[in-house]
This record gives structure tokens, sequence and C-alpha cells, in this order.
């Protein structure tokens, strides 16, 4: 099984709606699952819609098993371990009991990898604190989704800072390699600037997604991006780098 | 660093940029300091078509061979890391 964590400190980058985007491309190639690390809880109000029983936190506090937190989403082969943003726990469990089970996330994994799982999606919240640091160390790969503005560099330098001294102090620690330019707007002269340097950057794949309404619309509607009515859909664009994207991923 | 090269123009932008990128990984070392230019010829028209649709993804026409020729390349080289 591969798992990938999305993951920027800074908010409003796109993590939740490339995380879910992504997940949908990767059900096509195989079983995946996407795991709901936000304590917000917006990937699951976005692609569930009903409350299910079970969240993460009750598999991690050990109420219930993994299988059983399961559920499915709309789209065929794509599952959620899901958050509750109302009265969840998942924050509680990163702040209480996190420090004395640090390792817990690769369990988790490789349970769901002997649950016949083929691709993990991690969909972290912004912020860079025990949790996203025990989740980003179950990872074989951590993306980047940034914005071309100057915030998200900022942003992506506490990233690359955070990651090295998290991979020194754990040992372990997920590749780098991609990143995801979202809300790309080519009449922003800003946005093709930070855009120039970064197709020119070495040793990394770099995507680039335009800014696009369909993530705001499918996420009203409850529905994947790639699901969308005509008259909703996302651009083509969109859609084509969405599917480079989940071919990377494969790779 | 956050605190540091505060964008507030063009250049300043491009700045941060190339100092954050440069950053993400001590191995790859700093973008080139000089550039060269690539020509090549095309069948005539084509530089129109070329624009128009690059155009539509705001870009100039530059700008999008540049996108174009780095997604290829790197594309590839993906490719080849991942068959070796």
């Amino acid at each position: 099984m591969k798992t990938i964590a999305f993951h920027l400190q800074k908010g409003g980058v796109g993590k939740t709606s490339l995380s879910g985007a992504v997940a949908y491309e990767l059900s096509r190639k195989g079983r995946t699952i996407l795991i709901d690390l936000d304590p917000q809880g917006n990937a699951s109000s976005w692609l569930l819609t009903q409350t299910p029983v079970y969240e993460l936190a009750s598999v991690l506090y050990g109420r219930v098993g993994v299988t059983k937190a399961i559920v499915p989403t709309a789209t065929p082969k794509l599952d959620i371990l899901a958050t509750f943003g109302l009265d969840g726990e998942l924050k509680m469990f990163g702040e209480n009991q996190l420090a004395s089970e640090p390792f817990i996330f690769c369990d988790l994994i490789e349970e769901l990898a002997r649950a016949g799982y083929d691709y993990a999606i991690m969909d972290l919240s912004p912020g860079m604190g025990r949790l996203e640091r025990c989740a980003l160390i179950a990872a074989d790969e951590a993306i980047t989704p940034m914005t071309p503005e100057a915030f998200s560099l900022d942003g992506m330098d506490i990233f690359a800072a955070e990651l090295a001294k998290t991979k020194k102090a754990m040992r372990r620690g997920p590749a780098h390699r991609r990143i995801i330019v979202n809300a790309f707007d080519g009449r922003i002269d800003q946005h093709k600037t930070i855009m120039s340097q970064a197709w020119e950057l070495q040793g990394f794949e770099v995507f680039t997604v335009p800014v696009d309404p369909c993530f705001r619309k499918a996420q009203a509607d409850r529905v994947a991006v790639q699901s969308l009515p005509k008259q909703k859909a996302a651009k083509p664009e969109t859609l084509a780098e969405l599917r480079r994207i989940g071919e990377a991923v494969c790779r | 660093m956050p605190l540091r090269g505060k964008v507030t123009t063009q250049d300043s932008a491009a700045r941060k940029a190339a100092d954050t990128f440069s950053k993400l990984d001590r191995d790859f070392g700093s973008l080139p300091s000089t550039t060269e230019v690539i020509s090549f010829r095309v069948p005539k028209g084509e530089t129109n078509r070329l624009k128009i649709h690059f155009a539509r993804q705001g870009l100039t026409l530059a700008e999008g061979i540049k996108k174009a020729v780095y997604e290829a390349v790197k594309r590839q080289e993906g490719q080849d890391q991942g068959s070796g």
C-alpha cells in the first residue's frame, strides 16, 4: 500500500480539496482510503452525506477495530476514515494520548494494508503539531499543496525545516518530491513569477491546478470534483492535471 | 524563512520563490544565476495556434512552452527513476 500525506502548515491552500480529488483519481487504480486527520472534519463532511457511527479517533482510542470505522463513499473503491467536526475526539487524542503512542499511525497504516487497500491518502490539518508530525512519519510521501503567493512560500519554508527535524528525531519520514501549485491564475503577474521559479525546481515534480470554482461547488454538493454534473463541471485543465497527479502518485 | 524576504514587488516575489525552492533540498543547490536562450523553428501559422492555446491558460507563448518543456522532461525523468 502507498500512503500519501497532503500537508502544508498554511491553511487555505487546498489540502482537503486536493486530497479528496486525488483520492478519487487513485480509486480508479485500486482500493483507496481517505484518512481524515483534520479535527475540523472537512473531508468527512464533504464526502459523506450521513454522520457515521465511529470516527478515526474511536479507532485510535481502541474502542473499535479499524474495519468497523471505515465508511464507503459514493465513489466506488473509495472509503473514508472519518473525523467528526462537532464533538469529535481527534484533537483531544492528539493532545493527550499521542505523546505516549507516537507510532500509532504507522500501526494504523499497516492494518489498512492488511485490509486490502492499495492507497491511503491522509488529509492533514494546517499547523505542524504532534498530530501532523506523527501522521507524516507514517506516510511514504508528502505532497505539499501551495498557492502561488508569499505566505505559501513561508509555509513551504516551515514545512521543509520541520520535515527535516521530524525525520532526524523520529528516524523516519516521507519523501517530499511533489508540489501542487493550486488556484493558479495566469492573469496575476505574481502567480506567473512564482510559477516560473517552480517549473525550474530541480528534483521536484510540480503540478499546476488552475483557479477553479469546481472545488467549492463539489464541496457544497458533497460530491467529488470529478463527479460534478455538466453545468458545474471542472475546467478541462483542472481535470487533466488531477489525472496527471493521480498517474504520478501511482508510479 | 518567514519574516525574511517580504514580498512587495514582482522582483522580490521571484527572489522569495527562488530562495524557498532552493532550500527544499540542499542537495540540489541554488537556481542558476545566468540564463541562456533556446529557439526553434515551427511551420508557418503554428506560432499563432500555440499562442492562442497558452493564452487560454493565461500564459504567454514563452511561459507556456517553458511550462510544457519542463513538465515533459520531469515526467520523463520520473519514469526513468521509476524503471531504474
